[in-house]
């Protein structure tokens, strides 16, 4: 039996202090939510085994301190990530304004070769909170500064519901393959991937 | 006695009233997949592996293994011996021996002139030193850290009502320092009943809040909640641990630590890294190469042992990965550990951090990559890396075996030393930074 290759793929999960990075890594990863998650300091990382048509990945997912001056640390954290996630919370606005910043630090500190096509997904988070009576961001206004971004996927999520949370990754990893160097990505007869599918289909995010 | 109960893996969410002590006995209910120890350790070897929650030596309630909680009742006891030691010693040189004029290794506060050194004095700060590594007994802890921090002396030199006066003028103001304090309280250590709970909240939001004003620089940098909330918990008082927390930033830590651009953390990244990759002092090798300078005229010999030491071959290793020491030291330098060993360890941490300055966070940096240098060496991923000193650090309970690496393994630095290194990169860092504010700005400009 040939030998299951995996590739490491590497996933940034950035946006402001409180808008849920950690929760949503966690409902992702463990299916689980806590209101006890201490607050990230530097940054920390989970790791999950993705299959994506017929291949199997570990997924490496960074979060970081939300902190305006932690953005300064990116470097070491940033480099070599193959998709950066960005999350802001529906019912904070300055969340929403400050996608902008946490973008272009990230496209400065972390230079991937093709900034303008990097691969960029926008979750906007906490659609649970008071049943969404205390949301401030449209969806149309997020979707608006997505287009104005060159077409970055966009989920509405809640990590404490888990709502859209794994359509969210499986977007994520869909779009972190896309840039991938075609010889990087492609092993012929090393892939043997054991077990069904999990239905990668309806992402629906490209 | 210490007790143990099993985890149940379905409750995330610690209730602390569900506190049940009692030594477990039926099979655990989840094994965790990956183990990693520093050093064999006692007990059966399933009951090692079996994770189980229970109640820190600061009351913290933690995850760990059986064999954690063993050690944590050894460490109790050896504790208890500790304190037995410090009353024996004020017995024989008084009350408050150690609050008397010393020799400060701690930049500044509480020297006294070399002409004025008596032998007493000397003889002190030498007790007091070794003492002070063998650890601070808990109840001690307020009084030895106020004094040899020089955090006593600071509050000195403003009026009695400074701390009441600085909480009464912060009452009922918002500020981004005092927004960011409301996100991260209920986020502090969450495991700990008293800070879990609203009085305690309320007492860490007056201590770091008060700092905020203090200090408009600083304002409130997240990592600070953790080093505060811990120093409430030692010091008791508010008032103790908000001096704490200013002479720490004021005094014992390198400058601009938790400022905007947090340069002084990415100096002490960079001083640390070079620790890690140049620091091969005589110390690190084995006896017999003094044997090879004296026996052998083949310098190459000595030159190539000294490149192979497994010590070079870490840093080298992990640079060839891509492993930056900045993954795993921002939380360790700016939580000074707070976040990452057991809560008696780090205090240990602490006891020595207060007397012998900042320089301590580099010694037990070193230990935790040196504890596990075998094994970073066969690691080939960065993930790994990192997994593998967290999960060591996490581990830590027993305090002596931590700091034995720390300052007998690895050899001494100087104050000196370490603030030339700090100044030579503070240069590279300014300019670095300098330059992102600039291509933040062009990129701002083309939008």
């Amino acid at each position: 039996m040939a030998s299951r290759r995996r590739t490491l793929l590497k996933v940034i999960i950035l946006g402001d202090s409180g808008v849920g990075k950690t929760s949503l890594m966690n409902q992702y990863v463990n299916k689980k939510f806590s209101n006890q998650y201490k607050a990230t300091i530097g940054a920390d990382f989970l790791t999950k085994e993705v299959q994506f048509e017929d291949r199997l990945f570990t997924l490496q997912i960074w979060d970081t301190a939300g902190q305006e001056r932690f953005q300064s640390l990116g470097v070491a954290f940033y480099r070599g990530a193959d998709c950066c996630v960005l999350v802001y919370d529906v019912n904070s606005m300055k969340s929403f304004d400050n996608l902008n910043n946490w973008r272009e630090e990230f496209l400065i500190q972390a230079s991937p070769s093709d900034p303008d096509n990097f691969p960029f997904v926008l979750l906007g988070n906490k659609v649970d909170v008071d049943g969404g009576n205390s949301r401030v961001v449209s969806e149309k206004k997020a979707k608006a500064w997505c287009a104005s971004k060159g077409n970055i996927p966009y989920f509405e999520t809640s990590a404490k519901d888990g709502i859209n949370v794994e359509e969210a990754f499986q977007c994520i990893v869909k779009n972190a393959l896309k840039n991938e160097p075609e010889e990087e990505l492609y092993m012929p007869d090393t892939v043997d991937v054991v077990g069904g599918n999990r239905g990668q289909g309806s992402s629906g995010c490209c | 006695m210490f007790g143990i109960q099993p985890r149940d893996v379905s409750d995330d969410d610690f209730n602390p009233r569900r506190r049940r002590w009692s030594l477990w006995t039926t099979p655990p209910a989840s094994m965790p997949t990956t183990s990693h120890t520093s050093r064999p350790r006692k007990g059966h070897a399933n009951a090692y592996h079996m994770s189980v929650k229970f109640e820190d030596l600061c009351g913290f309630m933690v995850e760990g293994n059986v064999d954690d909680v063993n050690v944590l009742n050894e460490v109790r006891e050896r504790i208890r011996e500790q304190g037995r030691v410090w009353w024996a010693l004020e017995a024989s040189k008084g009350a408050n021996w150690y609050l008397q004029p010393r020799i400060s290794s701690n930049g500044g506060q509480g020297v006294i002139s070399v002409t004025s050194l008596k032998l007493s004095v000397l003889t002190n700060t030498v007790t007091l030193r070794r003492l002070i590594r063998k650890g601070v007994p808990p109840a001690l802890r307020p009084k030895v850290w106020l004094s040899v921090s020089g955090a006593a002396k600071k509050r000195s030199t403003v009026p009695e009502t400074y701390y009441d006066e600085l909480i009464r003028a912060t009452e009922g103001k918002t500020t981004p320092a005092t927004r960011q304090i409301d996100h991260d309280l209920p986020r502090t250590f969450p495991c700990h009943p008293w800070l879990n709970s609203e009085e305690g909240q309320a007492s860490l939001r007056r201590v770091l809040v008060g700092y905020s004003f203090r200090d408009s620089e600083v304002g409130y940098c997240q990592g600070l909640n953790y080093v505060a909330a811990l120093l409430l918990l030692v010091m008791k008082t508010e008032e103790d641990a908000f001096w704490m927390l200013a002479v720490l930033l004021e005094n014992v830590l390198v400058s601009d630590c938790y400022t905007d651009t947090l340069s002084g953390c990415h100096v002490e990244q960079r001083v640390f890294k070079d620790l890690l990759a140049k620091k091969c002092p005589r110390y690190f090798f084995p006896p017999s190469i003094f044997m090879l300078v004296f026996l052998s005229e083949n310098h190459a010999v000595i030159v190539n042992y000294i490149r192979f030491s497994k010590w070079y071959r870490i840093a080298a290793h992990l640079e060839a990965m891509g492993f930056d020491v900045s993954l795993v030291a921002t939380e360790w330098f700016l939580c000074l550990f707070s976040k990452t060993l057991p809560s008696e360890t780090t205090l240990r941490v602490w006891d020595v951090l207060f007397n012998e300055g900042a320089k301590v966070l580099f010694h037990v940096a070193l230990a935790i990559f040196k504890m596990r240098e075998d094994d970073l060496l066969r690691i080939q991923h960065i993930g790994d890396v990192i997994d593998v000193l967290q999960s060591t650090a996490h581990h830590l309970y027993e305090p002596d075996e931590l700091l034995t690496f720390a300052f007998d393994k690895i050899g001494s630095m100087t104050t000196n030393t370490i603030t030339k290194e700090r100044k030579r990169h503070e240069t590279v860092v300014m300019a670095e930074l300098d330059q992102r504010t600039r291509r933040l700005g062009s990129l701002k400009m083309d939008a």
